[in-house]
């Protein structure tokens, strides 16, 4: 495997203007992150300023419903209301060390730009944010979040004015001012080394949750379960875990109106390999290679493609994959608001969702990762009338 | 393999979208260039989602994606082998790596071959993800044109002019595709680089859309690629103004 690589997928797909910006990010991130110094500022802000570390919660009365110990990793509860956070900080203070000055971004439900704002707010950083245009209608509440923050919100028009259009005019924009810009992808997608220092900074989730629940229940789990988009939140809770083969770990992406509808975001499911964003992964494309359209209720989620090692895992046979439709994920979020008093992103519904489709032995210890809040969704939530 | 693309000094490099208006208005568009001045032509193969290109070059993706015609790599070749019967003068592609890996590299490369196709350039294909396709440009003698930028590593840039066949494609500015006012202003220094590096012509491409920005290129380039320029003009004025642009150039 060469580096950059995870099997045949992940590479670095890029014009040769971004080449030697992604050659000095991979050094900086080599040289820096492994210092005491860096290590030391990233744990303090994850612990003052995010409030790490997340509790690992018991649900006991899902549990009792499902017939299985089901406890919930609690990204929800982190500054800004979700895991994003851990990666925006960690490569704001890589942007620093490489004395860049401008931040941009792409953003989705607008968590992830909300992540960034809040991390440019922090240090003294001019913050841009892509955002699709249909995503920037679903998502009011984050984008005002965004302004607030002093981050300039860009609306994309073209393409499907969602996440992919958005990353693309990201990627725009870095390619026109490399030398002084850095760009924050939010996920663990892009060329090399994105997925690997977003899974790395995303991996303090799984590390705390092995010790939470070794303290807790004295062993490892049998399950360990995470909803998937590009991939950041299930990388980061599935990293520390993905040596010990005991331990199942399910991704679960989303089906939107059905696999077979044609309309939904499954590309580890229904996908094929090609390139977009740099980077070689399973991709929702038509036979001539063109990019198709994801859907999901789930603006987060909401992408045709998917990070190069969960491609990577899916060909090995080390994760499990499952789906929840829309429906799936709208009545997870009101199962578990009205159950245990916690209302999850649309994102993390379809993680909720397959507890009930999956099964279970009864002394099975299941980790689940609620990645976001729902707050953000209240309005698509009204919307389905929830 | 060798290729003598530039046999005489001062290349004109137009872009045209394939099906942009229509595939039909592309090959007559290609014959024309020709017959007024181009020296190589560059057809794109449109895709949905182009990194390295600017807002006016994906307009005219999705413009021709959207026409009701399927502007796919087998079409591009059907007008490859027909304008090849009549004109000598080299084609080159330019399109995403992801439309090739789909059609399959070495099948690609196969036809591309018996079409009559000279080469191609493929933006998001960096040299260090290229084996595969350079050993298929070998055997079908298709050949792969890199794309450098000024910001390329010396490493870097010596295995790139050693890497590229026919020409090296010159990024003139940081940034996408897409006509400027103002051209960088360090690119004679780099071009004396890699002709340092190997006597390989250069064409510099990214922002010509005025008659002073080619005499400029061709003072110390070989060629100059006209793109964004050429597809606004042609999606505004028509094809006529786009002809009488390439004759004003190509005579520069």
């Amino acid at each position: 495997m060469t580096r950059g690589h995870f099997g045949q997928f992940g590479g670095r797909y890029v014009p040769d203007t971004l080449f030697s910006a992604l050659e000095s990010l991979e050094a900086t991130y080599r040289t820096i992150a492994p210092t005491q110094e860096f290590k030391d500022e990233f744990s303090k802000l994850l612990k003052d300023y995010v409030g790490r570390p997340t509790p690992l919660f018991l649900a006991e009365r899902i549990s009792a419903e499902i017939g299985a110990k089901i406890y919930l990793k609690r990204e929800d509860l982190n500054h800004t209301g979700a895991h994003k956070i851990n990666n925006a900080l960690g490569q704001a203070l890589l942007a620093k060390a490489m004395g860049k000055r401008r931040i941009i971004a792409e953003t989705g439900a607008g968590q992830h730009g909300v992540a960034t704002a809040t991390a440019c707010a922090l240090m003294g950083m001019d913050c841009v944010v892509y955002m699709g245009e249909e995503d920037i209608q679903r998502q009011s509440l984050n984008v005002y979040r965004m302004k607030l923050l002093g981050a300039t919100v860009v609306p994309v028009t073209a393409g499907s004015r969602t996440l992919k259009d958005a990353t693309t005019e990201a990627i725009r924009d870095w390619l026109t001012n490399v030398n002084h810009t850095h760009y924050i992808i939010g996920s663990v997608v892009g060329p090399h080394p994105y997925p690997t220092i977003v899974r790395d900074f995303q991996s303090i989730i799984g590390r705390e949750a092995k010790k939470q629940i070794l303290s807790a229940e004295g062993r490892l789990p049998d399950t360990v379960i995470a909803c998937v988009g590009g991939g950041s939140n299930a990388m980061g809770i599935f990293h520390a875990f993905v040596k010990t083969k005991s331990v199942a770990l399910v991704a679960v992406e989303a089906a939107g109106h059905g696999l077979d509808s044609g309309e939904h975001s499954a590309a580890l499911n229904r996908g094929t390999p090609g390139v977009l964003h740099g980077s070689l992964s399973y991709l929702l494309q038509d036979s001539f290679g063109q990019i198709q359209l994801a859907h999901s209720v789930s603006a987060g989620l909401d992408y045709p493609g998917v990070g190069p090692e969960l491609s990577y895992l899916k060909d090995s046979g080390r994760i499990r994959l499952e789906t929840a439709t829309d429906t799936d994920a709208l009545a997870s979020c009101r199962w578990l608001s009205r159950t245990e008093g916690i209302i999850p992103a649309l994102e993390s519904s379809h993680a909720i969702a397959v507890l009930k489709t999956m099964s279970f032995k009864s002394d099975d210890i299941v980790i689940l990762n609620v990645s976001g809040r729902g707050d953000k969704d209240i309005g698509t939530l009204m919307e389905h009338g929830l | 393999m060798a290729f003598n693309w530039f046999a005489k000094s001062n290349v004109l490099i137009p872009y045209f979208t394939l099906g942009d208006p229509s595939i039909s208005e592309s090959e007559a568009l290609v014959r024309a260039a020709f017959d007024n001045g181009a020296g190589i032509v560059e057809l794109g193969i449109p895709f949905s989602d182009p990194i390295a290109d600017g807002p006016v070059i994906q307009a005219s993706h999705l413009r021709a994606l959207s026409s009701g015609e399927s502007p796919t790599i087998s079409a591009g070749l059907n007008v490859v082998q027909r304008v090849k019967q009549d004109y000598s003068k080299p084609i080159v592609f330019m399109l995403s790596v992801n439309l090739i890996m789909s059609y399959g590299v070495k099948k690609f490369f196969n036809d591309a071959k018996i079409a009559g196709l000279d080469g191609v350039v493929i933006p998001d294909l960096p040299f260090e993800e290229a084996s595969d396709y350079l050993a298929a440009s070998r055997r079908s003698n298709v050949a792969i044109v890199f794309l450098v930028s000024p910001l390329c590593s010396p490493e870097r840039l010596e295995q790139i002019v050693r890497a590229t066949e026919g020409f090296l494609y010159l990024i003139s500015t940081t940034g996408t595709t897409g006509a400027r006012d103002t051209m960088a202003t360090d690119l004679p220094a780099f071009v004396e680089k890699i002709k340092a590096i190997r006597d390989i012509p250069v064409a510099v491409g990214f922002g010509i859309s005025k008659p002073r920005h080619v005499k400029e290129v061709m003072s110390y380039a070989d060629g100059a690629i006209v793109g964004s320029h050429l597809v606004t003009l042609l999606s505004t004025k028509g094809s006529s103004s786009v002809i009488h642009e390439i004759s004003e150039f190509a005579a520069v």
